[in-house]
């Protein structure tokens, strides 16, 4: 028959795996309090071991989202601890995530009200973060910055980039400017030593350096998708940089509607067709990665639009290219101007100490121990004086001018939803199923719709 | 090889091969193709990164790099131990709890016992992701623990610690539903008899009708310990601090910002994978081992 | 009622038995075995769920402050063109996934229920998948379905197809990958359904000449009828909650092609930060599969 248990074995049994449970959930409970880094995520404190906190020591907790083993350790090493210094009284709590699970630790989080003090948001952050009110408004504190500290030393387009209504909602400490990217070796093929400066001297470039065998694109002339983003949003980061430089926008000043049906936004999209589907520079969908390297970098196409990653990749996976990929500044069309992405810091509304919060904030963003972080990661900074650091190589030098140019998004807490219909248009106006006005029609209709 | 069934049949004389030979072969393909993946993991795991974007199959040598960043990139053994605090714990929570709810809506007669299930049933209908941010309030909200106080306000809860963490696994709608399943099944005469004997129901259910449930009882540990073991979205929100992530977790951090490191994330897959197959094959052994110690059917 | 075997001693004994008649009461029983489970499922399921209720018919919520929005969100969602597109995407994706699924898992199952040699290893082969966590199932598929040098354009010699970024082969390559987790599940309890089967109805049906098809149609099949029915309807709800497949392979892309209702519901919540839209979507969820389960009781009934 059945084995017997009898009810005090259960019991025990029962009472065993219990009171395991328990010693686990009283005993351990997360945060570390030594200065160990756990890989490529953890948490640490940057102070080393102190015996107890001091009754007036205020904790700051810091979510940084933007790293590497590198950057991990200038900031434990000296970023925090020069606040520390400069600033007895307070600690800093640091965090380090990825921004793969970013999105749902950071919105847990403030629902649940136990947010971080000062935290990293990325390009399309400030709108939301503001529609929410989880973004503490920073103009007064900017106002009693220090001289040094110099806020007219960001880019116009980074200071854009997070000021809502006049009121400034985040400090920038990280952009990724949009510009041009070639390789000299297949402009070279075709006698041409400079770069195309206009839209007219890209066309011609493309088209020259295009290779062709037996009707397919063997190599491209220019490519609209260079990776390094969301798939789904595909051409359509491309498509900004050429709107920027048309002058046209994707909202109206007051962000009430949609504005991509002006002269100007369509044009940027006719052109780019043009490119596609009449010169046929390139196929549609362009040239995929192989593996850490885009098409520009495997030589597989002469031209196209990106931030600073060509540069880190060709010298990280593919060093004999490093010597023809190339950038250069964007393009000029109506106006010399492309797409700039920003990264900043934001300081949470429900902090409780929004003084030292702000010191902290006002010490990373501060020039020296901005420069020390984006050394160790490789970053490009907002601020102008930084433009030509050290640790920038000819092309990221080049590219972190192409900073001034650059136009961040509008500050609309829906900009993601938008997006979606957008790119979808786009996706059938180079499949030729709609053309660039009608594509425009629509996706205004459905922007029109989610304002 | 002839018939499985009634012994009193008369045999019937396969010839060597039948069609029924060719479907079986064919279905043992589709056996194997449905392991490749899992295959593919594995060799994807020793194979150097050079190659493992080419076109080949195998690689050229037998590259063991990738465990060796997979165990110290994301501090292995530490996820590895958070996983198994948490999924056995899950284990014991499921097993004993949803089986005494299991028995009490099969067999006990209580006003809204209809009424409490339905409701149950509904609540397995909605997508945990949905249920994500309700469910974090309420365990950040869990009065005195974490700093909270009697109302649970002002501290974390049981956010970030191991106890939160193996919560919402420890019992689920499904398990009780098992249960029920299972002891509606079994006669009532057994319990009737052991009450008029003088046993209380608690000695009837831990004594004589736990124990016969054996087979599901190792099946629900089993799955229990797989949700849990396998669980992403949960920990990944629960859990703030590295030394609380769960396999899961780290296993993601190998998706880089501009590109994922396939090499140690397949390494570290095996070795996330192990220990759920090994639970599997020995819930298997134990399951057909207690059929035939107890002579049922099952 | 009260056990008459009872030993209580005398003086104290109305009172102790009077407690004791309660304590054995079958309600108080239900109660006491109850208490611990039903705590905790208050704590994790009822509540979250009901919470998020009280979200799709509100504004604001957490933190903010609340407002009754009754069926406004209702309302919008019916009128949202990507909401339809994701409801249609949803059947879609149980159109590929639940008749193959079912179909497959089936005739696996008749197959191997039979004894022969390395049974036992097709049947592994077929439930491992199901073992693997949901997260490195997808990305070990990721790999899988590379254009480059992926092993599926290696097989199949179609260098450079980029499955998951194609927009209509995206779909049924998800689909796939939910049909390869999903078999090794319905295919056991077929097993055990099918083990259920007189062995001597079946040689009933063969000594009357029936073939092998035959035998499946007139006794296999009505017999495990119940089976059947749940593996449809099981599989339909997993398909419908599907989340971490299309997490880590396609997002919801290429441009909105395998944007489902539970996609769709977790990008509004933490892509858009729009919990009541979220909370409303979930609810149009449930109601669906609440209706699929309805069906499936009644034709589980009629069948009877």
């Amino acid at each position: 028959m059945a084995p017997e248990l009898t009810r005090r074995e259960v019991l025990r049994i029962g009472a065993g795996a219990g009171l395991a449970g328990l010693l686990a959930a009283c005993g351990v409970t997360g945060s570390s309090n030594t200065s160990s880094t756990a890989g490529a995520t953890g948490s640490t404190t940057a102070t080393p071991s102190t015996t107890g906190a001091g009754a007036s020591t205020r904790e700051l907790s810091l979510w940084i989202v933007d790293h590497n083993p590198a950057v991990q350790a200038a900031l434990e090493d000296s970023i925090i601890p020069a606040f520390h210094d400069a600033n007895p009284g307070y600690r800093v709590k640091l965090r380090f995530t990825g921004w793969d699970r970013f999105a749902e630790e950071v919105t847990t989080a403030f629902t649940g009200g136990v947010g971080p003090d000062i935290y990293q948001g990325g390009a399309v952050w400030v709108g939301q973060q503001v529609d929410r009110g989880w973004a503490l408004p920073l103009s007064s504190y900017v106002g009693q910055a220090p001289g040094e500290w110099n806020w007219d030393d960001f880019f116009p387009g980074a200071k854009e980039d997070v000021t809502v209504d006049g009121e400034i909602y985040a400090i920038p400490y990280r952009v990724a400017p949009r510009t041009l990217w070639y390789r000299s070796d297949h402009l070279e093929e075709e006698g041409y030593t400079t770069p195309p400066s206009t839209w007219e001297d890209l066309r011609e470039i493309a088209n020259a350096t295009v290779r062709r065998e037996g009707g397919s694109i063997t190599r491209q002339g220019f490519d609209t998708f260079l990776g390094g983003a969301p798939a789904w949003q595909g051409e359509m980061q491309t498509y900004w940089d050429f709107m920027h430089s048309a002058g046209g926008q994707f909202l109206s000043d007051d962000l009430s509607r949609c504005t991509l049906t002006e002269d100007a936004a369509v044009e940027a999209l006719e052109f780019l067709t043009q490119l596609v589907l009449e010169d046929e520079v390139m196929p549609y969908p362009s040239f995929e990665d192989q593996g850490e390297l885009s098409a520009l970098e495997l030589g597989l196409t002469a031209m196209g639009m990106m931030f600073e990653l060509p540069d880190i990749r060709v010298r990280q996976y593919a060093p004999d290219q490093a010597d023809f990929v190339h950038a250069t500044l964007p393009l000029t069309h109506a106006t010399q101007a492309s797409h700039l992405y920003v990264n900043k810091y934001f300081v949470s509304s429900q902090t409780q100490d929004p003084e030292g919060s702000w010191l902290l904030l006002q010490h990373l963003t501060a020039s020296q121990p901005l420069e020390a972080y984006s050394a160790a990661g490789g970053y490009l900074t907002p601020r102008a004086s930084l433009g030509e650091a050290d640790y920038l190589t000819e092309n990221l030098k080049t590219v972190a001018q192409a900073g001034q140019f650059g136009v961040p998004y509008p500050r609309h807490a829906n900009l993601l939803e938008m997006f979606r219909p957008f790119s979808e248009n786009l996706d059938r106006c180079f499949r030729g199923q709609l053309t660039p006005l009608e594509t425009m029609q629509e996706t205004a209709d459905a922007v029109d719709a989610l304002l | 090889m002839a018939h499985d069934a009634d012994p009193d049949l008369p045999h019937r004389r396969h010839p060597r091969f039948t069609p029924m030979t060719l479907v079986r072969l064919a279905v043992a393909l589709l056996a194997f193709m449905w392991a490749v993946p899992l295959g593919w993991m594995g060799l994807m795991s020793i194979t150097p990164d050079a190659e493992i974007f080419s076109s080949g199959i195998l690689p050229s040598e037998v590259s063991l790099a990738h465990y060796r960043s997979a165990w110290t990139d994301i501090h292995m053994l530490g996820l590895l131990a958070n996983s198994a605090i948490v999924s056995i714990a899950a284990i014991a929570g499921q097993v004993f709890l949803a089986a005494m709810a299991g028995y009490a809506f099969a067999r006990l007669r209580f006003p809204g016992r209809n009424l409490i299930f339905g409701v149950l049933l509904i609540t397995m209908m909605v997508p945990f992701e949905v249920l994500v941010i309700p469910l974090f309030l309420a365990i950040q909200k869990i009065p005195l623990l974490g700093g909270n106080d009697l109302f649970g306000n002002g501290g974390i809860g049981a956010v970030n610690s191991h106890f939160g963490l193996m919560l919402p696994n420890l019992i689920t709608v499904y398990g009780v539903f098992l249960f029920r399943q299972m002891f509606l099944g079994f006669p009532r005469e057994l319990e009737e008899a052991s009450i008029v004997d003088g046993a209380s129901r608690a000695r009837f259910f831990w004594s004589i009708l736990f124990p016969n449930a054996k087979p599901v009882v190792i099946t629900m540990g089993m799955l229990a310990f797989m949700w849990s073991w396998n669980d992403f979205l949960w920990p990944l929100i629960i859990a703030r601090d590295s030394d609380m992530f769960t396999v899961q977790i780290g296993l993601s951090s190998f998706n880089e910002q501009y590109g994922t490191r396939w090499g140690p994330l397949m390494a570290g897959s095996v070795l996330a994978t192990v220990p759920v197959i090994g639970a599997f094959l020995l819930a298997q052994r134990w399951i057909l081992g207690s059929f035939l110690r107890s002579g049922l059917k099952g | 009622m009260i056990s008459p075997a009872t030993r209580v001693t005398e003086g104290g004994a109305r009172g102790l038995s009077y407690l004791h008649r309660i304590w054995e009461r079958e309600w108080f029983s239900a109660y006491r075995f109850l208490l611990l489970p039903i705590a905790l499922l208050a704590l994790i399921k009822v509540y979250p769920f009901a919470y998020n209720f009280f979200l799709s018919v509100t504004d604001g919520g957490f933190q903010d402050e609340v407002s009754f929005a009754g069926v406004e969100h209702f309302r919008e969602l019916i009128d949202d063109r990507t909401i339809r597109n994701a409801t249609f995407n949803t059947f879609y994706l149980t159109a590929l996934v639940v008749p193959i699924g079912t179909a497959v898992s089936l005739f696996v199952a008749v197959v191997v229920n039979d004894r022969f040699r390395g049974r036992a290893g097709v049947r592994l082969g077929f439930v491992l998948p199901m073992v693997t966590s949901v997260v490195v199932g997808a990305m070990v598929w990721d790999l899988i379905y590379l254009p480059r040098g992926g092993l599926l354009n290696t097989i199949l010699a179609s260098h450079g197809t980029d499955w998951l970024q194609t927009p209509d082969l995206a779909m049924p390559a998800v689909a796939l990958v939910i049909l390869w987790s999903s078999i090794g599940l319905n295919l056991l309890v077929f097993l055990a359904a099918l083990q259920d089967i007189s062995p001597d109805l079946l040689g009933a049906a063969e000594i009357d000449g029936a073939t092998r098809f035959q035998q499946f149609q007139h006794v296999t099949l009505p017999g495990i009828r119940h089976s059947l029915l749940f593996v449809v309807a099981t599989l339909t709800i997993t398909v419908f909650r599907s989340f971490g497949v299309i997490y880590v392979l396609t997002q919801g892309g290429p441009v909105q092609r395998t944007n489902t209702l539970v996609w769709e519901s977790y990008l509004n919540a933490f892509g858009y930060l729009r919990f009541n839209r979220a909370a409303a979507l979930s609810v149009v969820m449930v109601v669906i599969i609440l209706i699929i389960t309805v069906v499936y009781f009644r034709m589980l009934r009629s069948v009877d």
